[in-house]
């Protein structure tokens, strides 16, 4: 124990030692032994420690020594990062879009993030603890995402993408541009001098998102970015893995999904493919609903082959490094967020649940009943 | 362990891709109808090398593995195949879009790809759907191989697509309630003829009087290309009045290089024709019923061209009937009494020589694209079908038996 800990601190500690997992700690640092921690980088850890103070990472692995008389949650299911969405529609409704005009570069979704939104807790409960919050993909440029915390306490990044839509929802014949030249057009217009959100993008400081449907499409959408030295992620591209040559050589992500019991086997397989090569990935939520079906997107994609170990990182580390958020939340390590859940069994397992949700080190939700 | 690890990753990932197209063959047939000059008669061959060809003669060569067909010809060229023509891949807030690019808005992932290649075309030109007046640049494409531009590019921005009668103004209507604002583009734009024309002029006029002024024009590089005769303008006109109207206007801005797509009705204006230097893409041969904007073709419209002197090419115009596809025209302008010989020219060299890529394609000769078409019997006629087609060489459709299991 580092000496300057109070007596008090390890009097109460004593008085809470061993408590069970979910149970509120009111503590600024304790302990928690897990049967089995994912770090969120496709590691696993058996039987080991997660040490936490101020609401932060310490120490985290097998080698972690719990001092005598220090507060320690005993969990004997799985200890995961908290889950992150690349693209959610929490509390948004009509929001998300301004149909007005096709353009809407400065338009910023932070001013529409409404935390006391009942989809925010449910995202949570689900195990959702971090979301970007795209606008929606109806506008040839729709604005900049934002990064929340879902139970409301952090805007982790207010400006964390730029979102365009090479895609047909942006696309209507009551509204310039119509077509896929004048899209194309739009945003090449901007490049040419560019200003504001476009010269942030321009220098590398605010990723795009870019929506992008039928393959012609997610050509489009890479050629655009490569031609431009632009970086950031594709958003849907469901048979992104037959565009796969440019897609790595762009160095553009893919955020995946949301995947239902309809969707294609070859929209699954797409997903493998980009594992296989090593394209970066993660899961986008349902849109306009709550997002427990991420889980349900991966446990489709692990079903059909995708690496349990490549699902993890897509959920986790993989998944903050596309949201823009890795330096803090994402991975279980020294100085990140205490984001974490203590599940009852393997999350890419339908069957699991959280049994306990941490958001820098503070019990999020009630215990599960 | 790690590094065996990736090494097992690199060794999954390779074994996934698919192998290295073979581009190099050899051709056996019994007449090779190069398209420059004479036929090659009593057996001839084509040497083809990394989808090149680099010899064509007499004789037989290439032994065992040699692909084999009763005739060659070289692949089909069709400067009017309608692919990827969604309502997406025009813009339509302006009827005007001289500087879209077809290059930004083709699908190369689009099936009809394939069908057309299958079925003998191995080069097509692709233009924006006529929705508009100036529709943009069309892009000319080989119709198989990687999907990408840079694989399959034949000619960038190869022609400026507008078009004459009723294609721009279908379903463009006035407000007829003239109740509240338009509610979208088409309420606005061209709905008849006579304006479909007057702002195909007006767009030339305004060009004009920009460069007399100095003063800034949106595309005013891509007019400039086409009065220059750098870059044809491809203009859709199927009725006689649409004909008279793109000749008119060919003679009225000195345009050097107009092609006239569709044109059914071009046997009704054959003086005309040939005495404006335009040149005319026909429409696919259609029985019982009037051609687009009710328009009359006939069998012997190609006939009638081909003794006037008058340069064509045969068109599917994106037929999605296999019946109306590229490969059954020449039988259909041949009944109509078109020779043989022009029959093919009007499906190779004419088209090529259009767009300014009979460099590449368009016959069989050394040096050439490796595009090759393989048939059961003589070239056209209905008893003989396409058993064979390669586009740069690559085989998109084998004339070789299914290989039986005992072999």
């Amino acid at each position: 124990m580092k000496p300057w800990n109070t007596l008090a601190l390890a009097l109460a500690a004593t008085l809470f030692s061993g408590v069970a997992a979910g149970q509120k700690t009111g503590a600024d640092e304790f302990y928690v032994r897990s049967a089995r921690i994912y770090l969120g980088d496709g590691r696993e850890v058996e039987d080991g420690v997660l040490y936490v103070r101020d609401g932060v990472i310490q120490s985290v692995g097998r080698g972690v020594t719990v001092p005598s008389g220090m507060l320690t949650l005993e969990h004997d299911g799985v200890l995961t990062p908290g889950m992150i969405s690349c693209a959610a529609s929490l509390g948004l409704a009509g929001e998300a879009a301004d149909r007005a005009r096709a353009d809407m570069s400065e338009a910023r979704l932070a001013d529409a993030f409404q935390p006391s939104h009942s989809h925010y807790a449910r995202a949570l409960r689900f195990g959702v603890t971090t979301a970007v919050l795209p606008p929606s993909v109806t506008n040839v440029v729709g604005g900049v995402a934002v990064a929340v915390k879902t139970d409301g306490s952090e805007i982790l990044d207010r400006d964390s993408h730029l979102v365009l839509s090479f895609s047909t929802p942006a696309l209507y014949p009551a509204r310039e541009p119509t077509g896929y030249t004048g899209a194309l057009a739009m945003m090449e217009e901007h490049l040419a001098s560019p200003t504001g959100v476009w010269a942030e993008a321009e220098a590398g400081r605010l990723p795009l998102m870019m929506y992008a449907g039928p393959r012609h499409e997610v050509a489009r959408a890479i050629a655009f970015a490569t031609e431009h030295g632009l970086q950031g992620s594709l958003l849907g591209a469901p048979w992104a893995s037959d565009v796969l040559e440019p897609l790595q050589a762009s160095g553009l992500s893919v955020v995946v999904g949301p995947f239902r019991t309809g969707t294609s086997r070859r929209s699954l397989d797409s997903v493998r493919a980009l594992a296989e090569a090593g394209v970066p990935f993660a899961f986008a939520s349902e849109v306009g609903v709550p997002t427990d079906p991420i889980r349900f997107s991966v446990a489709l994609c692990v079903r059909n082959g995708l690496d349990e170990a490549a699902a993890r990182k897509a959920l986790f580390g993989d998944a903050a490094r596309i949201a823009g958020v890795a330096d803090r939340v994402g991975t279980l390590e020294r100085g990140k967020h205490a984001d974490f859940i203590l599940w009852d069994g393997d999350p890419l397992d339908l069957t699991s649940s959280p049994s306990a949700i941490y958001i820098k080190g503070r019990l999020a939700t009630e215990e599960k009943q | 362990m790690i590094t065996v690890g990736w090494t097992l990753l690199a060794l999954t990932t390779s074994a996934a891709l698919p192998q290295e197209e073979e581009t190099t063959w050899v051709i056996r047939a019994e007449t090779v109808y190069t398209g420059a000059g004479e036929a090659i008669e009593d057996g001839g061959f084509i040497e083809v090398e990394d989808g090149v060809i680099e010899g064509v003669g007499s004789g037989s060569r290439g032994g065992d593995g040699a692909l084999e067909a009763f005739a060659v010809t070289p692949g089909m060229i069709d400067l009017s195949v309608r692919i990827a023509t969604s309502r997406w891949s025009v813009e339509e807030s302006d009827e005007v879009q001289l500087t879209a690019r077809m290059a930004d808005a083709v699908d190369l992932y689009s099936y009809r790809w394939g069908r057309e290649a299958r079925s003998g075309v191995t080069s097509a030109l692709v233009s924006a759907p006529d929705n508009n007046v100036l529709g943009g640049l069309g892009i000319a494409l080989k119709t198989a191989g990687p999907a990408t531009l840079e694989a399959r590019m034949l000619r960038d921005d190869a022609v400026l697509r507008g078009s004459f009668g009723d294609y721009p103004a279908r379903n463009s209507t006035p407000n007829r309630l003239a109740v509240g604002p338009p509610r979208d583009f088409r309420t606005r734009r061209p709905a008849t003829r006579m304006a479909t024309e007057w702002v195909m002029r007006d767009t030339f006029y305004e060009a004009i009087a920009a460069e007399r002024h100095g003063t800034p024009f949106d595309g005013a590089e891509v007019l400039r290309s086409v009065v220059a005769g750098e870059r044809p303008l491809m203009v859709q006109a199927w009725a006689t009045q649409d004909i008279r109207t793109a000749i008119f206007f060919k003679a009225e801005f000195s345009i050097p290089n107009m092609i006239i797509d569709g044109a059914a009705e071009a046997w009704r204006e054959v003086e005309l024709l040939r005495s404006s230097g335009a040149s005319v893409v026909l429409p696919p041969m259609v029985f019982g019923e009037r051609a687009r904007d009710n328009s009359f073709y006939t069998l012997s419209c190609a006939k009638t061209l081909h003794d006037a002197g008058i340069p064509f090419a045969l068109s599917g115009h994106g037929a999605e009937r296999s019946d109306e596809r590229l490969a059954y025209q020449p039988a259909h302008a041949m009944r109509g009494g078109l020779p043989f010989e022009a029959a093919l020219e009007a499906v190779t060299m004419a088209p090529a020589r259009m767009i300014g890529v009979d460099d590449r394609v368009g016959s069989i000769e050394a040096g050439k694209d490796a595009d090759l078409v393989l048939w059961s019997g003589p070239p056209f006629e209905p008893s003989s079908s396409v058993i064979g087609v390669l586009v740069s060489g690559r085989l998109v459709l084998d004339p070789r038996p299914t290989e039986s299991v005992e072999k």
